[in-house]
């Protein structure tokens, strides 16, 4: 289960002092991948989110609160993926040569032992068949297919994206793709410009450089996920918020 | 009525009296037949399990009734491989419990899982470093060896012994018994084990993670010794409650108190490596994961008191009673000892499944609770009722216990 | 899964993993194939005319 290192290792780096907490790159994630709505959408604990926001704040009184926002797609993490580790029938599996963590709905058996292994709640069960409003199923997109109840899903990079920016290089007899050719939906639509995609193994990528930030961190680090998703705070609470740290061992960058 | 089904010299009650006693049983199994079609017509939604708590009730149960039935294997290894002979009074009763055990674990697990009928993509599609796949390989190819070791108590019944092709084909299955007793073992070993590992090895929620000891982690050790700590007091337990029903003795004391000494014996030894596994954790891996201890117990109901009640309350209490010859001979004191242990190992399985989803792990990630909806107690409870029916049926037309007309010679009849 | 399976990997851990679950088979196989044909030989050679008294219970007397 060692992670062999591929060519390529997209990544996404989120600037959380951007992000406002508008949303826009959930909806834009569920119109991309297709994601169903639940009758209930209140039932947040089965609602299905691929980009989930998360809010935090200082825990100050006021005048000294401040808010800030972690979009949380699935992070794909690099090192023994804990998803991939534990699924028995091979339904989810890690492509070592573009780092982009797979699921495949039809061999899924939803056991949802991966959800239990994820401690960053970023995998779905489909409690209900998949249910689209009347009107919304023409605005599904015919390049990710809809899930059947019973199976587990997740945030899969926008992995139809690449597909399709390889299509478009191998029609112009090209062998590569150029920074910013294959980025996902919700890196496309933020209207903040918080979030970067790219290949993390190509240094000269404007997410690798980010990555290399001196406030980019990752989420719960210290466990040893490797997730291939940065965030970027200037702010030490935030950051202090992104892992659990013992009194007084948090260092301020 | 049905008189000359019953084995040849005991008594059973009225067909009547039978037919109220199921009745009970009878309608925990509708109630459950009726939430399994709830959930597998209209899926999962039936329950309240949710992406936080993706394991519940069920997968609670299931884990507790193989640890409870792992009985079956080890008295099943006692008796066959090792040659305790005066176990022979209990293997019967120890193969169904184990029967009922992992064939009602199979069928909840059939329902638990979100696309039932693509179940047999684990065997064909293995991954075998999942922990999951170990565990369903040896439940099933166990469950059949529990299966080939239920065929020759069936075959043993007055009037299926009359054909002289089944009567021979038990006789020669009981013959080579010892073959399916050992690889049974070895299956049973690795089941228990990796529903243990299943746990440790979800590195990534400190709660649950422990050390690797070569490519297992320690709770899969732990869970095999506290199953074989736990198995031979459930049975104890169901064949006293047997014997309390039926009011007869069915069962000599040398099984029954040889049974409770090991129990107590293997309870403290499995306590001191689980005090030492705690220990080791609570100093490794909480603090590499930017955690103390007391972190984990500080939501919900799920408190420190989880810990001294699975250790000290219901670990070393119930340990030191069945050591004490004293008090494991007092009839009170075996059932309350036998009862503390089961739980316990229950306790453990409930804190390893519903505590380690229930923890949120990223300081930001906010805490859910859970309680089962009436169709989860139902199928949870038609396990119950399923395993009554079939253990009272089999009592009734099997000679489950060999030494009851022996120890009843005054109700021969 | 067999070694004909495409995601079969040649390697330790799925011949170990493979490998035991398919002894643990063979043995489980081999011994219901041996009591089916003991049990048919016997029936052949005549001894079904009086079927022998279950070992187990024989023993049963003798603690």
């Amino acid at each position: 289960m060692k992670a062999t290192e591929g060519k390529y290792k997209y990544g996404m780096v989120i600037n959380l002092d951007k992000c406002t907490g508008c949303g826009t790159c959930t909806v834009a994630c569920a119109a991309e991948n297709n994601l169903s709505v639940i009758r209930d959408e209140t039932d947040k604990q089965r609602t299905i989110s691929w980009m989930q926001l998360f809010k935090v704040t200082n825990g100050k009184p006021f005048p000294d609160t401040e808010v800030s926002y972690f979009p949380r797609p699935c992070m794909h993490c690099h090192n023994h993926t804990p998803c991939v580790s534990v699924c028995p029938p091979t339904a989810t599996k890690m492509d070592y040569n573009n780092g982009i963590v797979s699921q495949i709905y039809t061999r899924c058996i939803g056991c949802r032992y991966c959800q239990a292994a994820c401690p960053y709640q970023a995998r779905y069960f489909n409690w209900w068949d998949g249910h689209f409003p009347k009107g919304t199923e023409r605005y599904l997109s015919p390049e990710v297919s809809v899930r059947m109840r019973g199976v587990v899903e997740k945030c899969s990079f926008c992995h139809h994206r690449l597909m399709r920016a390889k299509e478009q290089a191998y029609a112009e007899d090209r062998r590569e793709l150029e920074d910013g050719e294959y980025i996902t939906a919700c890196t496309e639509v933020c209207p903040a410009e918080a979030i970067t995609f790219g290949d993390l193994n190509d240094p000269d990528s404007k997410v690798a450089k980010l990555s290399k930030h001196p406030q980019a961190f990752r989420l719960l680090e210290r466990i040893g996920t490797e997730p291939k998703v940065y965030y970027i705070s200037s702010k030490d609470w935030v950051r202090r918020m992104a892992d659990n740290y013992h009194p007084n061992e948090f260092q301020p960058v | 009525m049905d008189s000359a089904l019953f084995p040849e010299g005991v008594k059973r009650c009225s067909p009547k009296v039978f037919l109220l006693w199921t009745l009970p049983w009878l309608a925990l199994l509708a109630w459950g037949g009726l939430s399994a079609f709830l959930c597998l017509w209209k899926g999962l939604n039936q329950t309240n399990m949710s992406n936080i708590f993706a394991f519940a009730i069920w997968i609670v149960f299931d884990l507790a009734v193989i640890a409870l039935g792992a009985g079956a294997f080890f008295t099943g290894f006692l008796t066959y491989v090792i040659g305790r002979k005066e176990l022979k009074s209990i293997i019967n009763a120890a193969v169904i419990i184990g029967f009922i055990c992992y064939s009602g674990a199979v069928a909840m697990l059939g329902i638990d899982i979100g696309q039932p009928i693509r179940g047999w993509f684990i065997f064909w599609h293995a991954n075998v470093h999942s922990m999951l796949t170990e565990v369903s390989f040896c439940i099933s190819a166990y469950l059949g060896v529990l299966a080939i070791e239920y065929i020759p108590i069936i075959l043993e019944n007055r009037q299926i012994e009359k054909v002289p092709h089944l009567r021979l084909f038990g006789h020669n299955l009981h013959h080579i018994m010892g073959v399916f007793a050992a690889t049974g073992t070895f299956l049973s070993f690795f089941h228990q084990g990796s529903l243990g590992g299943m746990f440790g090895v979800m590195y990534a929620r400190p709660f649950a993670e422990r050390w690797d000891f070569y490519v297992w982690p320690t709770t899969f050790f732990l869970f095999v010794f506290s199953a074989i700590a736990a198995g031979p007091c459930f049975t104890i337990l169901c064949t006293k409650l047997t014997e309390a029903i039926s009011r007869k003795k069915l069962v000599p004391d040398n099984a029954v108190q040889f049974l409770a000494r090991l129990s107590g014996w293997l309870l403290s030894g499995y306590l001191v490596l689980k005090i030492i596994d705690t220990a080791v954790w609570a100093n490794t891996t909480v603090p590499n994961a930017g955690l103390g201890l007391m972190d984990f117990y500080r939501e919900g109901p799920y408190g420190i008191w989880m810990l001294i009640a699975e250790i000290g309350i219901f670990g070393i209490v119930p340990a030191v009673m069945l050591m004490i010859p004293q008090v494991r001979q007092n009839p009170a004191g075996l059932i309350v000892a036998c009862l503390m242990n089961c739980t316990g190992i229950v306790l453990n399985r409930f804190v390893f499944i519903i505590a380690t989803l229930a923890i949120p792990v990223m300081p930001f990630a906010r805490f859910w609770s859970y309680l089962p909806t009436w169709q989860e107690w139902g199928i949870a409870m038609a396990l119950v009722g399923y395993g009554f029916l079939l253990f009272s049926v089999s009592y009734r037309y099997l000679p489950v216990f060999p030494k009851e007309q022996e120890l009843n010679p005054a109700m021969n009849g | 899964m067999t070694p004909l399976s495409f995601e079969w990997h040649w390697n330790a851990d799925y011949l170990v993993f493979m490998g035991l679950l398919y002894v643990a088979l063979a043995v489980i196989g081999a011994g219901l194939i041996y009591t089916f044909l003991k049990t048919w030989m016997d029936l052949e050679s005549g001894e079904s005319e009086l079927p022998p008294e279950i070992e187990s219970r024989k023993k049963y007397a003798a603690y």
